[in-house]
């Protein structure tokens, strides 16, 4: 059965983050009551989530290497946008994502005090991804360099629970269709399945998001219907994950979200990388 | 009472003993004549920092309780709990290794275990006495006589265990906790297991006879026999790959 490969320090799966730095980019997302711009939202998003995968594989010898992370931008320039000493890196192992951040900004939270009221706290808030906007989207190219990048990670890694990628974008591709290179990414496997593409539209929208649909019926667009043919299904613990997250869905369910806001591409994060069993 | 005893310890497969996240009480047999013995295991939760160090501390509140007071042994340990984490902080920092931003953000969150505590007792010239037992989560308790299983508890199938157990936090709130009673007898044995033993045990009752013989045999072999015991299980798939403790404690009256 796919997708059930058990994920550990001696096999791990990695997560391939595509960022959309289009000039675009710097618009407003929809919804929210601050304004705030599309890059800064994406970006913000992808830190915390790299928090909090360090967090979740921390232990007392450091974070144990369950995953490797990359991120590749693309806009005025194509490459990968990990910033720092992981600059130019495709492919990190989390345990060094975790030891070098560009930043550690300390931040005040308000936590229980264990009597019922709340205390303030500081917690560090650690940056590896920069916002930025600039050029046109290049997603084609973007696609291509993660099809390569992962050949070359599933050779090494034949038995991996399989990457899964996971396209963040607020508009359509400026070098033509994207479809053949989303197909050639998920026709590549591991023993244990095919590579997950799952994509993310942010917008500058206020009309509600469409969250994980199992149907191209009633989405807006000819663009739209084509990120969505572009995505994969989501797996089982995937679809049960997003269930619980108060999603509807089928076995039909792709991983795809069109019209986002703030809180749909923190929840996109969260479901697109729930990966297996970890040990 | 004296009570003969026998332990198995393995960690992770690939793990070091440092790795190793289980903990238990008695460590040895015990010979002079007690009127009371208590034992415990506990199994920290791979997913929270710190597990082991929260594992031994449960299992030493634990059994300086009864276990119809565990809720009294769990605030003991929580209690006891930031003495210990700043005892691993400053260790950290006079070797020059400080505690980094994630590992701030997982002590946190707390540490987590399963426990099982038991208490056996005799009367002086008895044959025998009552024990009693409380469970957090599904570290197991069997009680054999003549090689026959009569209890399993909380646990009774290989069927039972899931991904989910209850636990206990050290961030103090209160558990979810299960208690049985009973008798034993001179010539009964105890088996207490932490999750991946208990689980092939209760298989292996459902599937032939109960292992304890041979638990008691692997237990006598050593750790390097005992790694190679859990390593053949674990890669027939009889035996999820977790840390393994399992004590088999024989009580025998003093008369």
């Amino acid at each position: 059965m796919a997708y059930t490969a058990q994920i550990s320090r001696g096999n791990p799966t990695c997560f391939l983050f595509l960022l959309d730095q289009s000039a675009s980019m710097s618009d407003r997302i929809g919804g929210g009551e601050v304004p705030q711009r599309k890059s800064d939202v994406v970006a913000d998003s992808l830190n915390r989530l790299l928090s909090e995968l360090s967090v979740k594989c921390a232990k007392e010898e450091g974070v144990r290497d369950y995953f490797h992370i990359g991120v590749i931008g693309y806009g005025a320039t194509l490459g990968p946008a990990l910033g720092g000493s992981l600059a130019d890196r495709l492919l990190v192992p989390l345990s060094e994502v975790a030891d070098s951040p560009t930043r550690l900004e300390e931040r005040k939270k308000m936590v229980p005090d264990g009597a019922g009221g709340l205390v303030a706290t500081t917690v560090q808030f650690p940056t590896w991804v920069e916002p930025r906007a600039d050029g046109g989207t290049p997603m084609p190219q973007a696609l291509e360099l993660a099809r390569t990048t992962l050949a070359g990670w599933l050779a090494e890694h034949p038995r991996c629970f399989p990457p899964v990628v996971l396209n963040l974008t607020d508009g359509e591709s400026s070098e033509g269709d994207p479809s053949p290179a989303a197909e050639a990414v998920r026709e590549l496997s591991s023993e244990d399945g095919r590579v997950l593409l799952f994509n993310l539209h942010v917008s500058s929208d206020r009309s509600a998001p469409v969250a994980f649909p199992d149907t191209e019926v009633g989405l807006p667009d000819p663009y739209a219907r084509t990120l969505f043919a572009m995505s994969s299904l989501l797996p089982g613990h995937m679809r049960t994950f997003a269930e619980q997250q108060g999603y509807r869905v089928s076995e039909a369910t792709r991983g795809f979200v069109f019209n986002a806001d703030v809180t749909a591409v923190v929840q996109f994060l969260d479901i697109g990388t729930q990966a297996g069993d970890v040990r | 009472m004296r009570a003969q005893l026998a332990r198995v310890r393995v960690p992770k497969e690939g793990s070091t003993d440092r790795e190793y996240e289980d903990a238990s009480w008695p460590h040895r047999i015990v010979e002079e004549a007690v009127p009371r013995l208590q034992a415990a295991v506990a199994d920290g939760a791979t997913e929270s920092v710190l597990a082991g160090l929260w594992a031994q501390l449960l299992v030493r509140c634990c059994t300086r309780a009864t276990p119809a007071d565990i809720h009294i042994a769990v605030e003991r340990a929580v209690a006891a709990w930031p003495a210990a984490v700043g005892r691993y902080r400053d260790a950290r920092a006079r070797r020059g290794t400080p505690i980094r931003w994630y590992e701030q953000a997982k002590l946190e969150r707390g540490a987590w275990a399963t426990v099982l505590s038991l208490e056996l007792t005799s009367e002086a010239d008895a044959a025998g006495g009552q024990f009693s037992c409380a469970a957090v989560g599904d570290a197991c308790l069997f009680h054999l006589r003549d090689g026959r299983l009569l209890t399993a508890f909380p646990l009774t199938a290989a069927a039972d265990f899931g991904n989910r157990p209850a636990l206990v936090s050290s961030l103090g709130a209160a558990p979810e906790v299960e208690l049985m009673q009973g008798a034993w007898m001179t010539g009964d044995r105890f088996v207490l297991a932490t999750d991946a033993v208990a689980q092939w045990f209760l298989a292996q009752c459902e599937q032939n006879s109960p292992p304890v013989d041979h638990l008691t045999e692997v237990a006598r072999e050593g750790r390097t026999a005992q790694r190679a015991w859990a390593s053949g299980l674990r890669r027939t798939g009889e035996m999820r790959d977790d840390d393994v403790t399992a004590l088999v404690l024989e009580p025998a009256s003093s008369r």
